[in-house]
């Protein structure tokens, strides 16, 4: 015998007896849209604004890195050591430009594609919801 | 391996290696870092005062001054000498040549990577430290005939009021600087300025224009005969001009025009481009025959005629 079930067919010990019905859910949600809509809308718009911030200064780092390190290569003639520091600080700069720009970027791919996941996980679930009082709607 | 694998073990490469670099270099260097910077100070000791004073001053019917990166002070004085003070290094060097009563004072141009990358860190360098680099013109104030003056990322400007009275031309362009002057008077006035501000007070001329593309134009007290202020993406202000024929022309910059007069003495041409916004429109008939064309485009511009208030 199935958990739950009774010969008469009914479910006595339903497992999701405390799960709000579906239209109470549907409503539910639309009622604390004005909650989550922006909250989402908020996180989207900060992230796509850290997103261009942090590029454009790597991109403006790693060209000042390079406009530097070629500068100093060419004072290595005259001032070898104190060059050959900038040279290396120019190269550690581009280093963290490269790493910052694909960080972000695969952050924000990373974040876009968590949203895009709940989105469908939360839409499967009501779509399940819905199906299984239809069944039950029939069945009763 | 995944691209961003690849990127992020690129960076992390670049990192350790530049930081290796780095160390041997300050290791070498005996642990000192005061002297990475050896660059100013190598600017600075090689950049020296020159002066150059004209041979013949009062045969001058010319002065024109092309240079870059740094501010050009125009300066009167009651003497008839002409002198300029100017500063040179081994990169930094002018070209003056006086015939025919024509003065010519020019920057020589660099090699394309010198120009654009060691000049351009120098000059930094020379304005982080407050280590002069400009030109400073000084001539009499009696001076009548042209003076052209063009640099990029300095300020072209005549400090003193009263400087000039009756010049026959002024013709002064900057791409980042600001152009000041005020109680002046001549014929023509060309200032032109692409990002920085143009402000004039009080000045008296046949031939006024104004042109700026990024910048900011104050203008008061402007007398002229032809005024025209032609602007895109800028913020002007022009307030109590005297002028018979006035041309404004912007595309998206705001301009506040107050003229010193009345409304019917005006002939009045306008013209709005896609969102543009303007608070008269044409008229014709007018009693003084004078002259007022706007031309506005996607942007907002008021003209008000401070005698009819």
């Amino acid at each position: 015998m199935v958990d739950g079930k009774t010969l008469l067919g009914y479910d006595d010990k339903p497992k999701k007896a405390k799960d709000i019905p579906y239209r109470q859910l549907i409503l539910l949600v639309s009622c604390t849209s004005i909650l989550w809509v922006p909250l989402i809308l908020g996180i989207i718009i900060v992230a796509c604004v850290l997103f261009t911030v942090l590029v454009l200064t790597s991109v403006a780092l790693g060209f000042a890195a390079v406009t530097l390190l070629v500068y100093s290569v060419f004072l290595i003639p005259g001032d070898m050591w104190p060059s050959i520091i900038k040279i290396g600080a120019s190269v550690f700069a581009c280093g963290i430009s490269v790493l910052i720009v694909t960080g972000v970027t695969k952050g924000l791919s990373l974040l876009f594609r968590t949203i895009s996941r709940s989105y469908h996980k939360f839409s499967r679930y009501i779509q399940t919801r819905k199906l299984e009082e239809t069944l039950n709607d029939q069945n009763s | 391996m995944t691209r961003t694998v690849k990127a992020l073990l690129s960076g992390a490469v670049l990192c350790v290696l530049g930081f290796a670099v780095a160390f041997l270099g300050y290791y070498m260097n005996g642990y000192r870092t005061d002297n990475i910077l050896i660059m100013a100070d190598t600017a600075d000791a090689t950049l020296f005062q020159k002066t150059y004073s004209s041979s013949d001053p009062d045969a001058l019917t010319l002065i024109s001054i092309t240079t870059k990166r740094m501010p050009v002070t125009v300066m009167t004085h009651e003497g008839p000498d002409i002198t300029v003070e100017y500063y040179e290094s081994e990169e930094q060097t002018f070209l003056i040549t006086e015939e025919r009563g024509k003065l010519f004072i020019k920057r020589n141009d660099l090699k394309l990577f010198d120009e654009y990358v060691t000049s351009a860190i120098n000059a930094w360098f020379f304005r982080l430290k407050g280590i002069p680099n400009e030109i400073i013109i000084y001539m009499p104030s009696s001076y009548d005939q042209e003076l052209i003056i063009s640099t990029s990322s300095g300020d072209i400007s005549i400090p003193e009021p009263l400087a000039f009275s009756g010049i026959k031309k002024i013709d002064f362009k900057t791409v980042n600087g600001d152009i000041s002057m005020q109680s002046l008077s001549g014929n023509i006035a060309n200032l032109k300025t692409s990002k920085g501000v143009i402000a004039c007070n009080d000045m008296k001329f046949n031939n006024f224009t104004v042109i700026s593309t990024k910048g900011t134009i104050t203008l008061n007290y402007i007398d002229a005969n032809v005024l025209e202020i032609r602007t895109a993406d800028s913020i002007t202000q022009a307030v109590n001009i005297q002028a018979d024929d006035i041309t404004v022309e912007t595309t998206d910059g705001s301009i506040r025009l107050d003229i010193l007069g009345y409304m019917v003495e005006y002939d009045i041409t306008t013209s709005c481009k896609g969102d543009g916004v303007l608070n008269i429109s044409d008229q014709t008939g007018s009693d003084e025959a004078k002259d007022l064309t706007v031309f506005v485009e996607d942007t907002k511009a008021t003209v008000t005629f401070s005698l009819d208030k």
